[in-house]
Parts: C-alpha cells; structure tokens; sequence
C-alpha cells in the first residue's frame, strides 16, 4: 500500500518514553512544530493506573498490556553467532514497555548516577593498570563525553523527575551520610533522602562493620510532595510496593506520565500521536539526509511523515533495529570486527545471597520506590584492581521493593519446591529473609552484538532483531568476586541460614534479570567504532539523532535509566543550542 | 505460585488462602511510610483483595486505598495461624 504524505513537522521525536518525552518537552520549547510518534496506546493514569487495580501482581508482573506485545514483535536470541537464533515468545530476561511513556512507566525509580569511570572505562583502565588488563575480545570504550560534561545534565534530570537522596560529594568534599564514591555533585538532590529500613540499616551494620560506606539509595519515588522543572506536582511516595513492573497510582513515580506529559501536552506546537509505529526512517538519494520516516497506524495503514530532523528515541531494541531497517550507518560484522550498528550490545550482572532469619520479621511487601541501602565500595574502579583478572565492579545492595508473593518468597537451600514441607517453610521465612544483591557492570565483546535475524518476520513482515550474547568471562569473574564480598556482609549480619546464587555461567533469556538492555548504537569520538558522536547525532545521517540506552558503549553497574534521561536532557541542549542554529554535523 | 498467589478474582487463592498462609496483606494500605521505619514489628492485618474491594466489603480511603483491620501485633511462629 502506497504511504498517505502527511503535512511535514520540523522535528519528528519517535517513541514517548525517558528519553523521547524530554526531549519533545524540551525541544518544543524552541516553538518550532513537534511530533512525537509512539507506537504504544495513549495511558492516562487518572483512567488507567488507579487503586486498587495497580495493585494486582499477577497482572502487572506476569500479563501485563503495558509490555510490549510480543505476538506482533519480539526479538530472536542465541547465545553464540554459531547458534541459531530462536524469537522469544514471553517475557522473561527483560521486559521493553508499550504505551505512552513507555518502558519508565513501570521502572523501579532507583536513580544512581553513573561514575565517572563508567564514561572512560577503556582509557582508565590503561592509565592504572596498562593494556594488558583489557580482556582479550573486549571491546569497551569511552563515550567521548565525561561525566563532568554531563553534570549539570544529570543535575536538571533530578530536578525533572524529583530525585530524593544524600550527596556523598558535593564539588570534591565528601559529604557524611552520602555516597563517598560518587562523582562530584554541583548541588544537593532536589529531594531529602528516603529513610532507612530494617533490612537497610542490619546491612548498613554489617557492612560498617567490615569498613565500607552504606547510603541510602536514591530514588526518583518521591520521599515529599515535590514540585519539579516543568511545575508538575508530584505526590509523595506511600512505599506501598507494587512498583517496578507497575505503574504508579499516586503520581509519586517519577515517569513520563508524572513528570512530563502533563506539561508537555499543554505545549500548542506539540503534538502526541499514539498507535502509531514508525517502521522506517526515509532518506533522501545519497543516503546523507533523513526525509522523515514511514508509520503504521493501528489499522496497518502506513503514512508517511516529512520532517526536517529526526530523533530516534525509543528502546534500546527498537533503536537499533530501526537503524538497520533504514540503511542508517553500517551494521556491525563481529567476524571483520567492522560497521557500528548493533556493536557492543551489553546488559548487566546479578549475583545474590539471601539471608534467613528466626526471629526477625521485616515486612517485605512494604517499600518500592527503589527503597534501599547500598555499597559502592566494590562499584567500577572504586577499588583496586591490581592483581585481580578482571575490570568493573557492582554496587552491593539491600532493596525493599515491595516483595509481593508471586515471586516474592524465598525459602532455604534444600527445601523441595511444593508440599507441606516447603508450604511451611514460605509461611515461615517470607517475612523473615531479605537479599543481598551484587547488581555488576557489564563489558562489550566483540561476539555480543544486535542485527537482523535472516528468518524471523514481525507482524508487518518486517525482520525482527537478531540478539547474540553471553556473559563475558570478565564479567562472571567480576561477580564471583563481589558475590564472596556480599556473602561476608551476609554473614556478619548474623543470619540462621544463607543461600548463595552466583550469576548463571551461561545467560539464559529466560528467568528475570533487568529491563537495562544497552548499546547497538554507541556514542564516541570514532566514526569507527561509534553509530554516533558525543552529541548522540548519527555520523553517518546528521538530520537523525539517536538517544537511549543504545548509546552506551558498555554498562555501568548501575542502573541504566536515569541515564538515559540526563542523555536526553543532553543531546536537547545540543540540538537547540547548536543544531537548529547551524543545521549539520556538530563538532 | 500464580493461582495461589494471585488475586482472588481471579478464581484462585480462594478466601485468599494463600496471602494469610504466608501474612501478605494484598492491597496495600496508605499508611506504610509509618511502619517503615519501626524495625522488628510485623504488620499483621487481615489481608484485602482486589475482589473484596468490588464487592464493597472494605472501607476505602479518599484516594481508594483501603484500611487495613489490624490484627494481633505479634508474629506467630509459623506465620499466621490461619493456614
């Protein structure tokens, strides 16, 4: 069927998301016209999200329709490029949202800040310990951009989405209370932190007691009624659970919906047009300049909308399979080693060792909002390296988020998985157990890349993307390491039992992990080795920009979300400030 | 773990068995951030469902969070002596 033209727009944002609904808020304050295309269905939370309804576990951790619906697009998946990719058909490892606002609807809202070893991983790495820590096949690298550069970014994103925390460090002086290994922060969080729970503070304990630095986690669940950058009100956090997976019923997770959107939909030259799936991003016959892209409504109909300049803002996934459906950049070829898209596809480590208790009881299902206490002294280079076989590191942490009994309960090493004997054991330990997890870093290989599968179709025909990955040996040295860290807090915390989980030795798809899929379209100085350059702006396509997770060269051990919106918030600044007036590659 | 774990309406978890064997509460009250912080007291209460709430069995607050009847404050040895 022949594409209807639409009217052009100046600039097209594709995708409602972190990334995609800053950016539209952002740019459309130029005043030039802004469309934002979203494939999902519009939510509106006062109809959508309300109590009791959220509160439903079964739904929103296991049949959600805010996912994305994977009977008419998933990805395939293999471990190694010798194996034949199979398309995953029910969420598991990960779950992409679907819906206006998308995946940061249903986040956790935990809100750490990358180091700023997270940014220059490669050429630290070098300058302490020389070439020859790089593992063999590794193919980390910096971002082009420092974490000082993106600062007073990370500073307007907290100020956007009502971040409550403790600074550890404030322009260079550590702060008490803090996390000493953060970066230097310009100014304290908008928010005051989060108090500390039980579990928090017999983990703080512990690991006082062996010398590290416990704070409080900082969460972009509001711990006050807060008024943000986009005069939203955002209600307080009632640490009811029901969080990550969910959506909020409060207006207290920081999100598109609670943050943005209501301040964004009130813009006159914005528009939000949902149900609509861009499928393509047309260019022009040199292939240098996008036209604008092709979308299909939620009939199949296409259309095509013009536009001067395009950003792709979407999930990591959609990202980059839209840059290989469109012919924007060279996809990767891991046996040549060459081309950038789909490069450095990484995710990110767990490890865990879960406590027992007799006595104790906690309360687990109170909490959400990314409630915690953590460790940063093993994270990225906090800790020296030499003499280990590995890079990279993870932040240790206790977490209550709201431990609902689907997959809340945790019972002993030993005990069967049915009857009597474990039904005792769940109504005995559900509230009286909490985990220690060591949430790792995870480093780009050459072998863990994104392409299109040559079988598997979408609905529309369309190839799905092809994802070939496995844990990095680094990276399962890395969290083996930490894991017996966490044991030893574990065990001065004095519980009756423990059991250890370390991180599978092959990655499977299947079991939940973390929605923190990144890379495909990395940002950096190269054209080489990089889809785009610092300023998230294709090299290869200047009209396009590309902003989201696909960006990082590789992971830090931190979550990736807030990130992504202090990218967003970056690459805005530079498309204002410096794209709109001299239209062309920026440098 | 799903149907006897989930919520009654949908069929399972009858009388929400599952919820008092192990002292979950269902849907969650707004009075948490009070709890939080007392470290080492269980909340114990009757349990509320999503089906409770639609058969009007439970009083709601204004923002339709509903209010918990508290139970014992003690913690039996082996959860809930309803099981």
């Amino acid at each position: 069927m022949k594409p209807t033209k639409l009217k052009p727009v100046d600039i097209l944002v594709v995708g409602s998301g972190m990334a995609g609904s800053i950016l539209s808020m952002e740019l459309a304050g130029t005043g030039q016209k802004v469309l934002c295309l979203e494939r999902g269905r519009m939510v509106e939370p006062q109809h959508d999200f309300v109590m009791p309804y959220v509160h439903d576990e079964l739904k929103y951790d296991r049949h959600s329709d805010i996912f994305q619906n994977l009977s008419r697009e998933t990805i395939t998946f293999r471990n190694a490029p010798s194996e034949t990719a199979l398309p995953m058909r029910e969420m598991g490892s990960f779950k992409p949202g679907e819906c206006v606002g998308g995946t940061a609807v249903h986040w956790g809202t935990h809100a750490r800040r990358f180091l700023p070893w997270d940014f220059e991983v490669r050429s630290r790495t070098m300058e302490r310990y020389g070439a020859r820590m790089i593992p063999e096949g590794c193919t980390s690298q910096d971002w082009g951009l420092t974490y000082e550069e993106l600062e007073p970014y990370y500073d307007q994103f907290e100020h956007i989405y009502g971040v409550g925390g403790k600074a550890g460090n404030l322009n260079g002086e550590i702060q008490p209370g803090g996390n000493p290994f953060e970066g230097p922060r310009s100014r304290e969080y908008p928010n005051p932190p989060a108090g500390m729970t039980y579990t928090g503070t017999l983990f703080a304990q512990a690991a006082r007691s062996l010398g590290y630095s416990p704070h409080v986690n900082p969460t972009a669940s509001q711990t006050q009624a807060y008024v943000n950058l986009y005069k939203l009100m955002l209600g307080q956090c009632l640490r009811g659970g029901f969080c990550s997976s969910h959506a909020c019923a409060n207006g207290a997770k920081g999100s598109p919906l609670s943050a943005v959107m209501p301040a964004l939909m009130k813009q006159p030259n914005f528009e939000l047009r949902p149900l609509s799936n861009v499928i393509k991003v047309n260019l022009d016959s040199d292939k240098k300049r996008a036209t604008g892209v092709v979308y299909l409504d939620a009939q199949g109909r296409p259309f095509e909308q013009p536009a001067d300049l395009v950003v792709l803002a979407t999930y990591t996934f959609n990202n980059v399979r839209l840059l290989l459906l469109s012919g924007i950049g060279k996809p990767y070829d891991p046996v040549s080693n060459t081309g950038v898209v789909g490069r450095n596809y990484s995710y990110q480590t767990g490890g865990k060792v879960t406590l027992f208790f007799e006595d104790q009881v906690f309360n687990p299902f109170m909490g959400g909002g990314a409630r915690g206490t953590s460790i940063d002294d093993f994270n990225g280079d906090n800790f020296d390296h030499a003499g280990l076989d590995f890079i990279g590191g993870a932040y240790v942490s206790v977490s209550n988020s709201g431990a609902a009994p689907i997959k809340g309960i945790h019972v002993p090493s030993g005990i069967p998985k049915w009857g009597t004997d474990w039904k005792k054991a769940a109504a005995h330990y559900y509230q009286r157990n909490f985990t220690i997890s060591v949430h790792g870093g995870s480093q780009a290989m050459r072998t863990n890349y994104l392409d299109l599968d040559p079988t598997y179709r979408d609905a529309n025909g369309l190839p799905l993307l092809r994802m070939t990955f496995d844990w990095p040996e680094n990276d399962k040295k890395m969290s083996d390491w930490i894991l017996a860290k966490a044991v030893e807090i574990a065990r001065a915390a004095g519980p009756s039992k423990m059991a250890v989980h370390p991180l599978s030795r092959t990655y499977s798809i299947v079991p939940y992990q973390s929605t923190h899929n990144i890379g495909g379209a990395v940002m950096g100085a190269d054209p080489a080795t990089s889809a785009v350059n610092k300023y998230l702006q294709s090299w290869a396509v200047p009209n396009v920009f590309v902003v989201g997770g696909c960006a990082f060269p590789q992971n830090s051990a931190n979550g990736p979300t807030a990130t992504i919106g202090t990218l967003a918030c970056w690459a805005a600044d530079q498309i204002k400030d410096q794209y709109l007036r001299h239209p062309g590659p920026l440098g | 773990m799903e149907g006897f774990f989930g919520d009654p309406m949908y069929g399972g978890n009858r009388d929400k068995a599952g919820w008092r064997l192990v002292g979950f509460p269902g849907v969650a009250a707004a009075n948490y951030n009070e709890f939080l912080d007392k470290h080492n007291v269980a909340y114990r209460v009757e349990p509320v469902s999503i089906l409770d709430i639609q058969e009007n069995r439970v009083k709601l607050d204004a923002e339709g969070h509903p209010k918990h009847v508290m139970l014992n404050e003690q913690l039996p040895e082996g959860g809930n002596e309803a099981d």
